[in-house]
């Protein structure tokens, strides 16, 4: 079992991006997937956190949050001033920061840590700082876990009957998987 | 047969769509609403050929579904938490007048202090409407609960509404693959709805009338009949549903899940039972012997299969997503009264309330007090 927390702001898309990576994960192969958001009286801006288990074996799902992740993605960098993003974060375990700053800069120890320009990215493609298909990009290159074409699979079930979301939000996750493989 | 990842709550809109209810009554409540949502957008695509009405509240949402069933239709409708609790007058005489409407409950606390968040104390506050009462764990397990309540709730020795119950958030607002049943499948399973009476014009009949001393009671002697036969007939259903779909969840009924050479067993409703399976597969591993019982129906309540499982294991620990304030947990009192003549010791824990967290380590935490104990425990884990 593979637990990923996504890390946003309110209105970034931590909640999308565990949706469409559930969804790549089965297309992938992976049996037992399940993305699961936490709810709070959501607002704008305000840290949101949304989860995902990806697992090959069979299992039925442990329906909590994640406490100790595998993978941590953080889709805003000012988030790492506010909380701490490695909280229980396994042995072993991926980081992976939208940030222009180098990895050295970010003084994290001890952990496997990517970093990807995401939000250039977004306000380029989108004109607004939602990098969460971004960082999807990210996560495929720096994981290995879901290809390109799982994930575009995972955007066109999410966004179905939005071509031009689609194409956007697919040139997106390219952009940067190209940056980072 | 499609297999994809879908939300739950879309897996309940599917399993609506897919027996075709002819009206759909619905006022939105969190975190029930995507399942109206994704409704909506059925029937706006011409994809579902139903009167959605709008309504402007819960109350107004059953009692239009009510007055839509008395005239033949066959209906649907969603709700939670205080949407429950508004319609609790009309749930009564939904029952009462044998009218099969089956309506989904995203399970939410109430208020006050008020709370969106997940736990029992909505629907446990309705077990006594007269209603039939499932709770699903799973996107896959609540699609496939609606095409079954239908079928229970319209059978002839039956005709009682049934409540389809999903922890909100916890389930609702859960991606994972459900495999999506075809339409001439589930058609040949579940035929259109067939009344023995109806409201119309043509043959005027009175539904509801006032019911004497001399007559009242003899109508609620017949909802308990068909409330117990109910027990044979969701047995039945889930069997025949396990021939056609592949799929079943227990016996309908109850579920025991490694229960065969357990000392221990937990007890719980909903989707607390997925995380206890993955906790009992873990502590096997490490040679524990522990189990789970899952009660998929609360009303009514199965209490010979409970009996039946549970009376050679050495305790229970039963975890209720609720509270009778005054009392215990709804399911530890039906538990403690379903042993009062074995030896099975049953220890009850108040979890997850207003959406608090029940992790691995929450149930980990009961099974470990309850293998511990000599003597019975009553506890709130506030971990």
């Amino acid at each position: 079992m593979i637990e990923i927390k996504c890390i946003g702001r309110g209105g970034q898309g931590a909640v999308t991006f565990s949706q469409i990576l559930a969804i790549a994960a089965f297309e992938q192969g992976y049996p037992v997937v399940q993305a699961m958001p936490t709810f709070g009286v959501e607002r704008r801006g305000a840290p949101s956190f949304s989860f995902t288990r990806i697992s090959k074996e069979q299992c039925f799902g442990i329906r909590s949050q994640i406490y100790t992740p595998d993978i941590v993605i953080v889709l805003d960098p000012s988030l790492m001033k506010d909380i701490d993003v490695i909280e229980g974060l396994k042995k072993k375990g991926i980081v992976i920061i939208n940030t222009s700053q180098p990895v050295k800069k970010l003084g994290i120890k001890n952990f496997e840590v990517h970093t990807a320009d995401a939000s250039t990215v977004a306000l380029k493609l989108f004109g607004r700082d939602i990098v969460n298909t971004a960082m999807l990009g990210a996560f495929a290159a720096a994981t290995k876990l879901v290809s390109l074409e799982s994930l575009y699979k995972g955007v066109e079930q999410r966004f179905e009957g939005k071509q031009k979301l689609i194409d956007l939000n697919k040139q997106a996750i390219k952009e940067v998987y190209n940056k980072l493989k | 047969m499609i297999k994809k990842v879908i939300e739950a709550s879309e897996a309940v809109a599917i399993g609506a769509k897919l027996c075709k209810p002819d009206v759909i009554a619905v006022y939105p409540i969190t975190p029930q609403t995507h399942i109206p949502e994704k409704i909506a957008n059925f029937v706006y695509d011409g994809k579902m050929d139903c009167e959605l009405v709008d309504v402007e509240s819960e109350h107004s949402a059953l009692s239009a579904c009510q007055g839509a069933q008395a005239a033949g239709a066959r209906t649907f409708t969603a709700t939670a938490s205080q949407g429950l609790a508004l319609m609790h007058e009309v749930l009564f005489a939904t029952s009462g007048l044998r009218l099969p409407v089956v309506m989904a409950v995203a399970n939410r606390a109430l208020s006050a202090p008020i709370n969106i968040w997940n736990d029992h104390q909505d629907s446990i506050s309705a077990r006594d409407s007269g209603w039939i009462q499932f709770y699903v764990e799973s996107a896959q397990e609540a699609l496939d609960t609606m095409i079954m309540a239908f079928k229970v709730a319209e059978n002839k020795d039956i005709m009682l509404p049934a409540m389809v119950c999903l922890d909100g958030f916890t389930l609702t607002h859960v991606y994972e693959p459900a495999q999506i049943p075809e339409q001439k499948e589930v058609d040949s399973f579940l035929p259109p709805y067939k009344p023995l009476f109806t409201l119309d014009p043509k043959k005027p009949l009175t539904m509801g009338p006032i019911g004497y001393p001399n007559s009242y009671m003899d109508f609620k002697l017949q909802q308990q009949q068909a409330m117990q036969k109910a027990l044979t007939v969701i047995k039945q259903v889930q069997q025949e549903f396990l021939k056609r779909f592949k799929r079943t969840y227990g016996n309908g009924l109850i579920e025991a899940y490694k229960t065969k050479d357990a000392d221990i067993a937990v007890v719980a409703m909903g989707t607390i039972c997925s995380t206890t399976k993955d906790v009992v597969d873990e502590l096997r591993k490490k040679g524990r012997k522990v189990g789970l019982i899952k009660i998929k129906t609360f009303r009514p309540f199965p209490e010979a299969d409970i009996l039946d499982a549970t009376k050679n294991l050495k305790a229970i620990a039963v975890l209720d997503r609720n509270i009778s304030l005054g009392q215990e947990g709804a399911v530890y009192s039906e538990i403690k009264a379903v042993l009062k003549d074995c030896k099975t010791r049953a220890d009850s824990y108040i979890v997850g309330l207003g959406g608090r967290d029940v992790t691995p380590n929450t149930i980990k935490t009961a099974i470990d007090k309850t293998s511990k104990s000599k003597n019975p425990i009553k506890e709130w884990l506030m971990q």
